[in-house]
């Protein structure tokens, strides 16, 4: 299966993209997800333990479900800074 | 009961805003506006333009979904807008406009549509000044880009 990976804000600064598409095989976890692209960037990684980092799936905040099905879009981002 | 929510890169006319939305009510009295605005000065250093992104179309519909949850009975004409892109200082970003049964009411969810949109619609603004671009990350904390 295929995934879009989404990088928005100061994230798409540190992978410099702002999106891509991931293959992964149709067992592959969030959690799972999350570890190729930690690995992939490995300064995101390090963000994350300082900087609240926030996931949503298809426009809904993660909410702890570690399914991911064909044509799920991952956005990664940071507290938003609106207004 | 009235509701417009729209993200865009216009600037709105806020008179026009505000005439219909008078001309449309009936039993109430009163009308609450928030208008947010790009800053000249940070931290004593001249910003040249704020610029904002949005994800879309899930920033509008998590705009959309918040304003649904925030409304009730006593609400009866809401309308929110948020601009994006290239914004000077001065210029509008966020208009807030609320009519209600009661000015307490119109006061109370003016400001709660306001700090939930600030912190739940997953709108980035990267802040360009004479000092440097500045990432800003929730209510305020700042991140040089040439840091990252």
């Amino acid at each position: 299966m295929e995934v879009k990976v989404v990088y928005l804000g100061l994230i798409a600064d540190i992978t410099g993209r702002k999106e891509e598409k991931v293959k992964l095989n149709s067992e592959t976890k969030f959690s799972e997800l999350l570890n190729i692209i930690f690995m992939k960037y490995p300064k995101l990684k390090e963000l994350s333990k300082k900087l609240e980092l926030i996931f949503l799936v298809n426009g809904l905040k993660y909410n702890g479900e570690d399914k991911l099905y064909d044509g799920d879009e991952i956005a990664i981002m940071t507290i938003p800074s609106g207004g | 009961m009235v509701i417009d929510v729209r993200i865009t890169h216009e600037e709105i006319n806020i008179n026009e805003v505000v005439k219909e939305m008078i001309k449309n009510s009936s039993s109430e009295g009163s009308l609450v506006m928030f208008l947010g605005y790009v800053k000249e000065f940070v931290d004593g250093h001249r910003v040249n333009k704020l610029i904002y992104e949005a994800y879309e179309p899930y920033s509008t519909q998590i705009l959309k979904r918040i304003v649904s949850e925030v409304m009730d009975d006593d609400i009866t004409d809401i309308r929110v807008y948020h601009r994006v892109g290239a914004l000077n200082p001065h210029e509008p970003v966020i208009y807030i406009f609320v009519i209600a049964k009661s000015r307490s009411k119109a006061f109370e969810k003016c400001k709660e549509l306001l700090e939930r949109i600030k912190r739940e619609v997953p709108i980035f603004k990267l802040e360009v000044r004479d000092d440097g671009e500045y990432w800003i990350v929730g209510d305020g904390l700042r991140i040089k880009r040439d840091s990252l």
